[in-house]
């Protein structure tokens, strides 16, 4: 840990066992609700659920990876190119999540591709390889990545569902009973105000079940 | 350590680690672009041929599975014709299509030809967009439209993929007309009666107004190129009348 590096208290923590690195992921340092982090593509893809759920299967694919090859290579990794070297390990592992999305499911990546390779510079990557595989061993960098991925996918899943039921009437494309009957579209969900919206609830309902985050006294500042 | 510290930090060793570094990840890149390599150029085909099936309903009306889709567009279609514009030098690509099956001798029967398709692509509000038209055999009026590839808003703009806008375009008449300002006019007011914009007109997607107002404009462009090439087309030989 020197100087150079950009972490938080929390991320710095050293994990005890992967059980509590997981929940750190998913809760205590979720990267939606707590980091903040990866929210341009919650903005972006949250409005049809098939489409979040083949983004998250990539983030959590690149997210895990990246920390795991980071951490096998930090010993070895010059400071001053460490930064190219994470760009360069997120890229390949996006990649191929991009190329195999077009493979076995052209019609979604024709919506997220775009997204898709964005992933590259998805904040959740670079910030938990700087701030945790840097500094820590592969296998609790791996459930690290995990944990961070699933945490995100989560606040996705759930911002999803909701977009797509009110803007489509549908859930994964089937639409909802008696859908002409009673529902009527709410275009605001379709549009990114739409996803504003529903993320700001999303992580007022997150923030109101697992503590506001908020320091309490006596706590390290960071 | 000190020592290990130092050598990892020099420049030389930076540029080898990230030198090897990006060949090696580039390689394990290349593996997977080239096992699917395959994989999505045929998707591509897929997708291009079910285009064709629907836009020509050479399935007769039935239901077909995506995968057959190739052979009934080898079996309907011939792809060896080519225009081009006189004015531009465009090249329009002609996919002619024929009601009645390919005859063992390669030819098609002349008076079963459905009608030409081409490719048309242009800036939507926010990326190209791309798709297939469907002309009568006299490039007079429509016979359906595709999209290919668009990324407007989804359940605005991207609403022009769905069946219900699309079938609007069936039977639009689009010869040229000098005193028909526009060939296609897909707009939320509709033309006055008794003009020539009345055949013409689509009405335009509510919410989705500047994705039909960029559809409009390079559906026009496309087509006057597309009229021009089909209107200096020299006698046009498609492949059935050679073996006539």
């Amino acid at each position: 840990m020197t100087e150079e590096t950009t972490t938080t208290p929390q991320a710095v923590a050293k994990p005890k066992k992967p059980a509590g690195t997981l929940r750190r992921g998913i809760l205590d340092e979720n990267p939606i609700f707590r980091q903040v982090l990866g929210i341009c593509s919650t903005l972006a893809v949250t409005n049809l659920l098939f489409n979040t759920l083949l983004m998250c299967a990539g983030l959590i694919w690149a997210t895990a990876l990246t920390n795991l090859t980071v951490s096998l290579l930090r010993n070895y990794m010059p400071r001053r190119v460490r930064m190219i070297a994470e760009v360069l390990i997120a890229a390949c592992f996006v990649m191929m999540v991009d190329t195999a999305i077009r493979a076995l499911f052209p019609d979604a990546h024709k919506i997220i591709g775009p997204y898709v390779g964005l992933i590259i510079t998805n904040c959740i990557i670079m910030g938990r390889a700087e701030a945790f595989a840097m500094q820590n061993p592969p296998l609790p960098s791996l459930v690290d990545g995990i944990a961070n991925g699933v945490g995100y996918s989560l606040v996705l899943i759930a911002i999803a569902c909701f977009r797509e039921t009110l803007g489509f009437g549908t859930v994964l494309g089937y639409p909802l009973p008696l859908r002409d009957m009673w529902w009527h579209q709410w275009v605001i969900m379709i549009m990114p105000p739409g996803a504003f919206f529903t993320l700001a609830g999303a992580v007022w309902i997150a923030r109101h079940y697992t503590g506001d985050g908020a320091q309490k006294p006596g706590e390290a500042k960071p | 350590m000190a020592g290990k510290t130092r050598d990892i930090n020099s420049p030389g060793f930076a540029l080898a680690f990230i030198g090897a570094l990006a060949v090696i990840l580039a390689a394990a890149v290349s593996v997977i672009q080239v096992t699917t390599v395959k994989v999505v150029a045929g998707n591509e085909s897929l997708r291009r041929s079910a285009v064709l099936v629907e836009l020509f309903d050479l399935a007769g009306g039935q239901a077909f599975d995506r995968k057959d889709a190739p052979a009934i567009v080898e079996k309907h279609t011939d792809q060896t014709m080519t225009i081009a514009d006189p004015k531009t030098g465009r090249k329009f690509p002609l996919v002619t299509a024929y009601r009645e099956p390919r005859r063992s001798d390669g030819g098609f029967n002349p008076e079963s030809l459905i009608g030409y398709a081409f490719e048309f692509d242009g800036l939507g509000f926010w990326a190209p967009i791309r798709g297939m038209l469907a002309v009568s055999p006299k490039a007079d009026s429509v016979i359906g439209i595709a999209f290919t590839d668009q990324k407007e808003t989804p359940g605005l703009g991207g609403r022009i993929e769905e069946k219900w806008f699309r079938e609007k375009f069936a039977g639009l008449s689009i010869f040229v007309e000098p005193k028909a300002p526009k060939l296609i006019n897909i707009s939320l007011q509709e033309p006055p009666s008794g003009t020539h914009m009345v055949n013409r007109h689509v009405d335009a997607i509510s919410g989705a107004t500047q994705t039909c107002m960029a559809l409009d404009r390079l559906l026009n462009e496309n087509l006057e190129s597309f009229q021009r090439a089909f209107g200096n087309r020299a006698a046009p030989q498609p492949q059935a009348e050679k073996h006539d």
